[in-house]
């Protein structure tokens, strides 16, 4: 994971504080595109793979079976996914959010169900999309 | 209310096919708008969802503000600029904006003309524009949210190809909006080029729009 703490040795040691960064670094009220992935990093943080990958987007979680020849909740444990850091803002557009954490970004998208997550560990690159750890198609 | 219906029909039939075009174009765009997102995995909108959303606004207020502009650019450009032989151009003596008497305003203004023709003055000069001014200000105002839902609509396609969304001003710039613009532009302009044009040596009988169909191709100005 690129020099950074997997998630998964950091569950111990850092989880409240990660948890409170990530949950909106003290705002009030979590936007439905946020609680997407809030939710998401706190399913990983409490070991519920399988409630992680229901935060997933379907596409998203293809992807991620596809690439690891693993089901949904194997193929996170087998992840190092890493805490995305404090919470910065959060940017919305019709069914698309992006939301920028200190060490990553998300982006999220709104389907009936609501909103999931489809695309994370995401880092800019000088030209063109972001370089995602996780994403759909 | 049956002469009501025929001393409006006019107004009344372009009002049904506008309503029953845009009920319609909100049925096609959200299912072409829904195929575009299941083909790349995304989410679907509900009809009420769509009607709220950018892609809509945008797709609408597009053409709205081309076609308040071709009518506002027609009404100004009529005023001055003459076209030998059309009904669409005014007599080739008359070009500009005429005399008082001819425009029956102020002391010449009749009975029963609008009271601001006959008030003088600023009311009098603000009647006289009243058409484009309301023509240009509802051009600006769809130009405006064109502009608005533009950008929202091709940001939000951005973070779906995992890129930052751009700022507004930034997005005025962009291909996307003046892509969207010259489009409906060019359009806008070939339809009353080719109407000016076309309506010298064509005829439609009975419309106003046309020459008298016996009326000779020189003449100009003249209304069926």
């Amino acid at each position: 994971m690129k020099g950074r703490q997997p998630w998964v040795s950091a569950r111990a040691g850092a989880a409240v504080a990660i948890l409170a960064t990530v949950s909106g670094c003290g705002s009030s009220q979590d936007t439905p595109a946020e609680t997407a992935a809030t939710s998401f990093y706190r399913a990983l943080d409490t070991g519920d793979e399988t409630g992680a990958c229901a935060w997933l987007a379907p596409k998203t979680r293809e992807e991620l079976e596809k690439s690891s020849s693993k089901d949904c909740p194997n193929a996170l444990r087998a992840e190092t996914v890493t805490s995305p850091g404090a919470f910065r803002d959060v940017t919305v557009y019709g069914t698309m959010a992006q939301i920028r954490y200190a060490e990553e970004t998300v982006f999220v998208t709104r389907f009936r169900s609501g909103w999931r997550v489809m695309a994370l560990g995401c880092t800019p690159q000088a030209v063109g999309p972001y370089d995602c750890e996780i994403k759909g198609a | 209310m049956r002469s009501f219906v025929r001393e409006n029909s006019l107004s009344l039939f372009f009002g049904g096919i506008f309503l029953a075009s845009l009920v319609g174009e909100t049925f096609a765009g959200m299912h072409q708008f829904n195929a575009q997102q299941a083909a790349v995995g995304l989410g679907q909108l509900t009809w009420f969802q769509y009607v709220l959303s950018a892609d809509f606004a945008v797709d609408v207020a597009e053409n709205w503000q081309s076609e308040f502009l071709q009518f506002l650019l027609y009404l100004t450009a009529t005023v001055w600029l003459l076209q030998r032989g059309s009904p669409e151009s005014k007599e080739l003596d008359k070009a500009g904006r005429e005399t008082d008497k001819d425009q029956k305003v102020g002391r010449h203004a009749q009975k029963d003309s609008p009271s601001w023709a006959a008030a003088g003055g600023s009311r009098t000069r603000l009647y006289s524009s009243s058409l484009a001014i309301v023509m240009g200000a509802i051009f600006l105002g769809c130009w405006l949210v064109q502009s608005v839902a533009g950008w929202a609509a091709f940001n939000e396609n951005r973070l779906q190809q995992l890129q930052d969304p751009i700022g507004w001003r930034s997005y005025l710039l962009n291909a996307d909006f003046w892509s969207r613009t010259l489009q409906n532009w060019q359009s806008e302009f070939l339809a009353v080029g080719s109407m000016a044009v076309l309506s010298i040596y064509l005829r439609q009988r009975g419309s106003p729009e046309s020459k008298p169909v016996g009326e000779p191709h020189t003449a100009t100005g003249v209304e069926g």
